[in-house]
């Protein structure tokens, strides 16, 4: 396996991107979202892990964090005993990673960190059927290019490994204003960004505390990562009202294309059809592909 | 929802008969709703029912398939199935859905004994049992209509061969909407005709204003949807919104119960459709094996 620095040659870069406004900082969002990053959240993301992947620990296994944004995941597979390599196309998702590796990681450990696209062909072929759980979650709709990127990180799975992606959910009319949002966002001077991703977390602020409080459940626990993958809700928001380039898809859309590429559904979660990541575990088979009929995207 | 097993054997729970169920306006005549529909069965109806299986199930043709259809209702699904070359089974727990299916496989079926109509409970193990190693097992928004969805699930898929489809549309759960439309489709069942028929124009009411609404701020043509004439699946718009207000028994699941109920069956998916989280059904197609 390469840990050479290879980054996409002829593939846009992330400066050229940002400086276009067509691309959203994430990195610099992380790299503030660090600083809340404690013993609980990083319990919280273990614990998010298991219960998706149903195992307790990820012992010999290869994990391969396909845009590792805060690292926060990979340091919660590497703290399970999987041999972690982590990649992010942004260079400061690269240094978050880095960082959380030099605090929490163990210095015998088996952890790889680098900067690549998950665009760059050259990039995944090194991995190609190799990776027991490829982990990428709300990552591939933001390269531009959501279902390529979905192909090359299928093609890393070994046979008998796992995919887990997370995408956003298609909405019929809504993802397009949500589209008009992010663009916005991108093309505002950094100062007013703030402002401007205010509202939205009030909103997502209120709503939220006003479903705990119907279900019963305390409204203060989802600021600690409580139920949330130990994810900060306001790094969150800025992570969505920024989050650009965007793109969304739909559960049979996915499963339909996964399926062509002989990965098999295990695990569902939808968002109910609002807006947010729908998440699929899905699992390469052993023997042979999957009875199928073929890729529907291909021919569109 | 409750994603619960079955506690007490099927047949234990048949103690009142479709009758009994809709004098006590605790069912839904669906069959009756379907009768009307059959009135006005156009050829590009069947079309579009022909050309909805073939899509979902992958293929052009049925020639030498297994089809069981269960709730058949008006029946045009066993038509279309029956027209792709299928040998069929229909059957429907509704007297005037059979009725209906009978007419349409007498009508428009042949005489080449390709076509069995029944009048059977997906929850009648004893309907069940004989009912084995289907190539494909059809039943599209009926499971969750039985007052025992999950059960009805389990027995249907077990009619599957191994390598057969099970498709299988399932009401979409909704928070809020799902308890609102519960209690509205109680009050209906229970309710006398005149008061039905007001239920149903104030939802159709409902819906035509929601389109419109929805076409003026998306830019489009508001009357385009009615010029069409055809709803998806080859079915009536007024007939399936009155199956929609009146349908009870009414279930609803999320698209990932009924998804890890049955592929802890050993079924895989092939295909979901989801109805991006609004009202009406979500469309599986498992593999069995």
């Amino acid at each position: 396996m390469s840990s050479s620095f290879v980054v996409a040659e002829s593939g846009p870069s992330q400066g050229r991107e940002v400086a276009a406004g067509a691309r959203f900082r994430f990195g610099r969002n992380w790299a503030r979202f660090l600083r809340l990053v404690d013993d609980q959240r990083i319990e919280e993301a273990e614990r998010s892990l298991q219960a998706m992947l149903g195992c307790d620990r990820l012992d010999g296994k290869h994990f391969l964090d396909a845009g590792c944004g805060s690292g926060l995941f990979s340091l919660a597979a590497h703290r399970l005993g999987a041999t972690v390599h982590s990649f992010d196309f942004d260079p400061d998702s690269v240094a978050c990673t880095r960082e959380l590796k030099r605090r929490y990681g163990q210095a015998d450990s088996d952890w790889t960190i680098e900067e690549a696209s998950a665009l760059d062909a050259r990039f995944m072929e090194t991995f190609r059927l190799q990776a027991d759980i490829v982990y990428s979650w709300g990552v591939l709709h933001h390269t531009g290019s959501m279902w390529k990127a979905i192909d090359l990180a299928a093609s890393t799975v070994a046979p008998g490994g796992q995919l887990f992606i997370a995408l956003y959910n298609r909405q019929q009319v809504l993802s397009r204003w949500w589209l008009t949002v992010k663009k916005t966002y991108n093309r505002l001077p950094t100062g007013l960004q703030p402002m401007f991703v205010f509202p939205f977390f009030l909103y997502f602020t209120a709503v939220g505390a006003a479903a705990d409080l119907v279900k019963g459940r305390n409204p203060v626990l989802r600021f600690t990562g409580a139920g949330r993958r130990g994810m900060s809700i306001y790094r969150d928001t800025v992570d969505w009202v920024g989050g650009l380039p965007f793109e969304v898809a739909s559960p049979g859309e996915v499963v339909a294309f996964c399926r062509a590429r002989g990965l098999d559904l295990e695990v569902l979660r939808t968002v109910g059809g609002r807006h947010g990541c729908n998440e699929y575990l899905l699992r390469r088979l052993k023997i042979g592909p999957l009875p199928g009929w073929g890729d529907q995207r291909a021919s569109q | 929802m409750s994603a619960t097993s079955p506690t007490e054997p099927p047949t234990a729970r048949r103690a009142r008969t479709h009758a009994e169920e809709i004098d006590a306006g605790n069912r839904f005549a669906f069959g009756a709703n379907w009768s009307n529909f059959l009135a006005r069965l156009t050829p590009e109806r069947v079309a579009e029912a022909e050309r909805s299986l073939r899509e979902m199930l992958g293929r052009e043709r049925l020639d030498g398939v297994r089809f069981l259809d269960i709730g058949s209702g008006s029946g045009l699904f066993s038509l279309a199935a029956w027209r792709l070359g299928a040998s069929v089974t229909s059957i429907d727990y509704d007297p005037d859905s059979v009725a209906c299916t009978q007419r349409l496989r007498d009508d428009l079926g042949d005489g080449e004994g390709r076509w069995d109509v029944a009048e059977g409970s997906v929850l009648d193990a004893a309907t069940m049992a004989p009912l084995r190693n289907f190539d494909i097992v059809y039943s599209w928004g009926v499971l969750h209509h039985t007052g025992h969805m999950w059960d009805a699930i389990d027995a249907a898929a077990a009619c599957t061969g191994a390598g057969g489809c099970f498709f299988v549309a399932i009401y979409n759960y909704q928070p809020i909407w799902t308890r609102y439309y519960t209690v509205v489709k109680r009050t209906y069942a229970a309710s006398p005709p005149l008061v039905q028929w007001l239920f149903a124009a104030g939802y159709a009411t409902e819906q035509i204003l929601r389109g419109l609404v929805k076409d003026l701020l998306t830019l489009r043509n508001p009357l385009r949807r009615y010029q069409a004439k055809i709803g998806s699946r080859g079915m009536s718009m007024w007939h399936d919104w009155v199956d929609w207000i009146g349908g009870y028994p009414f279930e609803a699941a999320t698209p990932e119960a009924v998804f890890s109920f049955v592929r802890a069956r050993g079924y895989s998916l092939e295909r979901i459709v989801t109805c991006g989280g609004g009202q009406g059904c979500n469309e599986f197609v498992f593999r069995r094996g």
